[in-house]
């Protein structure tokens, strides 16, 4: 599974960059949204990094379950690709967003419901890293960073119904695909998902690629 | 479409944070696959 995976960043990391430049594109030509007006365009640049950093953390979770009932580390280090990645497209919501508050809200950020539980994520999955760069290499540790993967997932169905159960008092917006939006606003929201899934899947790769070659060095010298 | 600081700076931050990860990957890579080539035993090596 690990080498089919670290091959096909070949074809991803095309495919990535074909899916982007049509998202730029759709962004570029989707119309200007009547109440908010331009800078409603920064929704195709934040919206599309949610799901690959859910899909990360889901994935981490799956890496964490592979390797306690295989004990192979290749699900290991699979687990902590996937998170590394999930961090980096977190960090991209909670860096995006503010840029987007500013404007529509006069405000860079409030404590409510979304915006905290995210940075709650993001220090699950941030934690989640210190602990396997501190802790590496054995087995209890392996163990131990495989539950922990698996647990932090609970927070994501929280994070997503964060805005319901706020039940109307949180100033951020629902999901965009809740919402009728028009063709044109859907289809650069959609294209911008679809790219960023595939960025995600190539990082992945590559990452894994790295864990393993780490993993190599480290057995000739031991 | 109408110039706007913010909109610009977020795709700047996003697909210039993304490309940096990307880079640094490559880097770590490439510097890996020396090391992996340089450890290899002789008997190995071929």
């Amino acid at each position: 599974m690990e080498e089919r995976l670290i091959r096909s960043a070949r074809y991803t990391g095309l495919l990535a960059l074909a899916a982007l430049a049509v998202w730029a594109y759709l962004a570029w030509v989707a119309p200007v949204e009547k109440a908010q007006g331009v800078i409603q365009k920064i929704m195709y640049v934040h919206v599309p990094n949610v799901a690959p950093a859910y899909l990360g953390f889901v994935l981490t979770a799956v890496g964490g379950i592979g390797f306690l009932t295989t004990r192979r580390e290749e699900w290991d280090r699979f687990a902590l690709a996937a998170a590394e990645v999930g961090v980096v497209f977190c960090s991209l919501i909670l860096l995006s967003g503010p840029l987007w508050a500013k404007p529509a809200w006069g405000v860079w950020w409030v404590w409510d419901l979304r915006l905290t539980s995210t940075v709650v994520l993001w220090f699950i999955y941030v934690a989640y890293l210190f602990l396997r760069a501190f802790a590496a290499g054995s087995d209890s540790a392996r163990s131990f960073s495989s539950i922990y993967g698996i647990v932090g997932t609970l927070a994501i169905p929280f994070v997503y119904f964060a805005v319901d159960l706020a039940s109307g008092s949180t100033l951020h917006p629902t999901d965009p695909s809740r919402q009728g939006l028009p063709a044109g606003i859907a289809a650069a929201l959609r294209s911008g998902m679809i790219a960023f899934l595939l960025v995600f899947a190539w990082l992945v790769a590559r990452r894994l690629g790295v864990a393993r070659l780490e993993a190599l060095i480290e057995e000739r010298r031991s | 479409m109408e110039w706007n600081g913010f909109v610009f700076a977020s795709y700047v931050l996003v697909l210039g944070a993304l490309a940096a990860y990307a880079l640094r990957l490559r880097a770590r890579l490439r510097a890996l696959e020396r090391e992996a080539h340089d450890s290899t035993p002789p008997s190995a090596g071929g």
